[in-house]
């Protein structure tokens, strides 16, 4: 079963996200800022990390280059706004982000992303 | 209140009994030499004061009933001596005051009788008072004690009063506010908790039925199928609703596609609408405005009679949300609701209204044409900016016909939109407003000339520019006559000698300066 982490502070989101994956027989980990993240990254065996931008203790640009650094094979979705600044956004696609989604967004589109991800 | 009532009057009440006392020491007991006379006969023996009869040398005079040593104590008997004294016509005699042994003149011995009245210490003898139990009378027998003895003399003087008062007073206050914030912060972690625990009850159900159920079968949800994700105890607390209402509002925001159209469908389904509509209908201001963003993100139409009725709200939040959302949510925007508006909009109501109708006007039938015919200036002038901004070339011909009938300031914006839009107008339009008396109309027609002005123009601005008043105008009127006609403002140089209007030109034709 691949494991995913996903990273996101806004409890709704990060609840739908984990409902719609689980039921695709995805294994979740759920974490709500950017220190649990690093940690789940360094302790946790993964196949795609699904991170937010704007998370607490860390940004989501910190948890990307860690994860490059530490799991440079394992792919990662950005779940952002689309108001957020396009500089972070380019910089998350400059360190080698396999797909950036907009908020708002549809579940079942990022559920699609992720098969799509973690078949190549 | 009650409290300060209560304590004004207990000073006021121990005021008037420390005045009482004050008087008391002060009054007069005998009114005269003959009451405190009268007062020695009636009273008799009174302790302290004794009597003895001395002759015109001041000698004692020694009776076997007025003895030398220790005198007479019944002033009645002291005068009966003095009377036999006198029949005998030994001598004549003087009754002295003695005031414990010592001699004492009358005045002395009427303040020491008095003094003794006033302290108590000697109870009058009044026979009648006794036998009528007057309670006068009777009190007359009690020693003097003050009202206020031991801790509550404390209360007596007006000044220690006030001060253990406004003590009092503090403390009180000072607990009392510490109970209430206690009070509030503990109802307040008590409804974060709350708040809290309903998020997570809600987020697992939401999720579920949000993936699990199509539209149709959310719309045509049973109660029974529904209080299995949400409890039907539940719906009934209204903080659990406000969570609900919430975390919907914000999915809705965040998602896309068809759950967006799901979470509509539920928020129906739970009856969210009735709480967004009795929102509207509250006299709170902010509860409006929550009233009207909920309606407004989750495009509730059915709201939109109750949201009309605040477009013309004293409160500058509701009147701009309900313009707003009705902006937002009206399928055919006849734009009377903002028309109609008694207040002048601000800037950042217009940016806001500008910003909804920008998105709006490809998809809607916005009558802008209607604000045109607006009481309210702002309004009319918001209106032309829009015409411009959005560019409503087909409503010009509108304002045309309505120049003539305007205020200057419409006419300003009027010119600025055809300026703006680069269409030719009526020359009434702009060589009517160059000769306006209004320099701000007359700079703004000269500006807008260039562009909009025809031959006619050039013309009127050849006879007006010696006489234009002020160097920027001149200036502008020359810019548009050369943009207008080349040749026309070439002859004008030439034959025009006046020092101002050729400096000006060579300032035009200098490629370094002529944007300056």
């Amino acid at each position: 079963m691949k494991k995913i982490l996903i990273i996101e502070d806004d409890l709704l989101i990060s609840s739908l996200v984990q409902f719609r994956l689980e039921k695709d027989g995805y294994e979740t980990i759920l974490v709500k800022d950017g220190n649990a993240g690093i940690i789940a990254i360094d302790t946790e065996t993964l196949d795609l990390i699904i991170t937010d931008v704007m998370i607490p203790f860390k940004n989501g640009i910190e948890i990307i280059h860690h994860a490059r650094k530490t799991k440079p094979d394992v792919p990662i979705i950005v779940l952002s706004s689309l108001g957020e600044e396009e500089k972070i956004v380019l910089e998350a696609f400059n360190l080698g982000v396999a797909d950036f989604i907009p908020k708002p967004f549809n579940p079942n589109e990022l559920a699609i992303r992720v098969k799509r991800v973690l078949r190549a | 209140m009650i409290v300060k009532r209560t304590a004004t009057l207990v000073f006021l009440l121990c005021l008037l009994i420390k005045t009482e006392v004050v008087l008391a020491q002060n009054e007069q007991v005998f009114a005269d030499s003959i009451s405190f006379v009268d007062f020695l006969k009636a009273q008799g023996e009174i302790p302290g004061l004794n009597y003895r009869l001395i002759d015109s040398s001041g000698k004692i005079i020694s009776t076997a009933l007025a003895p030398e040593v220790g005198g007479i104590v019944d002033y009645s008997q002291a005068l009966a001596i003095q009377d036999s004294v006198l029949n005998r016509g030994s001598v004549e005699s003087t009754l002295e005051f003695l005031v414990y042994n010592e001699s004492s003149s009358f005045e002395a011995s009427q303040e020491y009788v008095s003094n003794l009245l006033r302290n108590g210490d000697i109870v009058v003898n009044t026979p009648d008072s006794v036998n009528r139990k007057d309670l006068i009378s009777l009190a007359n027998k009690e020693r003097y004690s003050p009202l206020l003895s031991g801790p509550y003399s404390y209360i007596g003087d007006y000044k220690i009063f006030a001060v253990i008062s406004t003590i009092t007073l503090f403390f009180v206050f000072a607990f009392a506010m510490i109970f209430f914030m206690v009070l509030y912060k503990a109802r307040r972690n008590r409804k974060e908790k709350l708040v809290a625990s309903y998020d997570e009850q809600i987020v697992g159900p939401l999720s579920e039925i949000l993936f699990e159920k199509s539209l149709e079968e959310l719309e045509s949800l049973s109660n029974e199928e529904l209080y299995l994700s949400f409890p039907e105890n539940q719906l009934k607390k209204p903080i659990y609703m406000q969570v609900l209402v919430g975390r919907i509002l914000a999915l809705n925001k965040k998602m896309k596609g068809d759950f967006k159209l799901k979470l509509k469908a539920l928020y129906k389904r739970l009856d969210l609408d009735k709480l967004s509509i009795e929102k509207l209908k509250s006299t709170k201001w902010d509860r409006i405005v929550t009233g009207m963003v909920e309606v407004n993100e989750m495009d509730y139409t059915e709201a939109l009679v109750w949201v009309k009725k605040h477009v013309n709200s004293p409160n500058f939040h509701i009147r701009s949300q309900a313009v707003a959302t009705l902006l937002n949510l009206s399928e055919n925007i006849d734009l009377t609701f903002l028309r109609d508006q008694s207040f002048p909009l601000s800037r950042w109501q217009q940016m806001n209204y500008l910003r909804i109708i920008k998105h709006l006007h490809s998809t809607r039938n916005l009558h802008l044409g209607n604000l045109f015919d607006s009481e309210n200036q702002s309004i009319r002038l918001f209106g032309y900016k829009l015409v411009r901004v959005i560019g409503r070339v087909d409503l010009l011909a509108d304002l045309e016909s309505k120049f003539p009938f305007t205020e200057i300031e419409d006419k300003i914006e009027i010119i600025k939109t055809f300026e703006y839009l680069g269409v030719p107008a009526l020359s009434e339009l702009i060589n009517g407003s160059l000769t306006s008396e209004n320099i701000k109309l007359a700079s703004i027609a000269a500006r807008a000339a260039g562009v909009i002005g025809d031959q006619s123009t050039a013309q009127l601005i050849i006879k007006i520019l010696n006489d234009a008043p002020g160097f920027k105008l001149k200036m502008t009127l020359m810019k548009s006559l050369q943009s207008l006609n080349v040749q026309l403002y070439n002859q004008f140089i030439e034959e025009n000698l006046s020092p101002d209007l050729q400096r000006i030109s060579q300032h035009l034709s200098d490629p370094l300066l002529q944007d300056v």
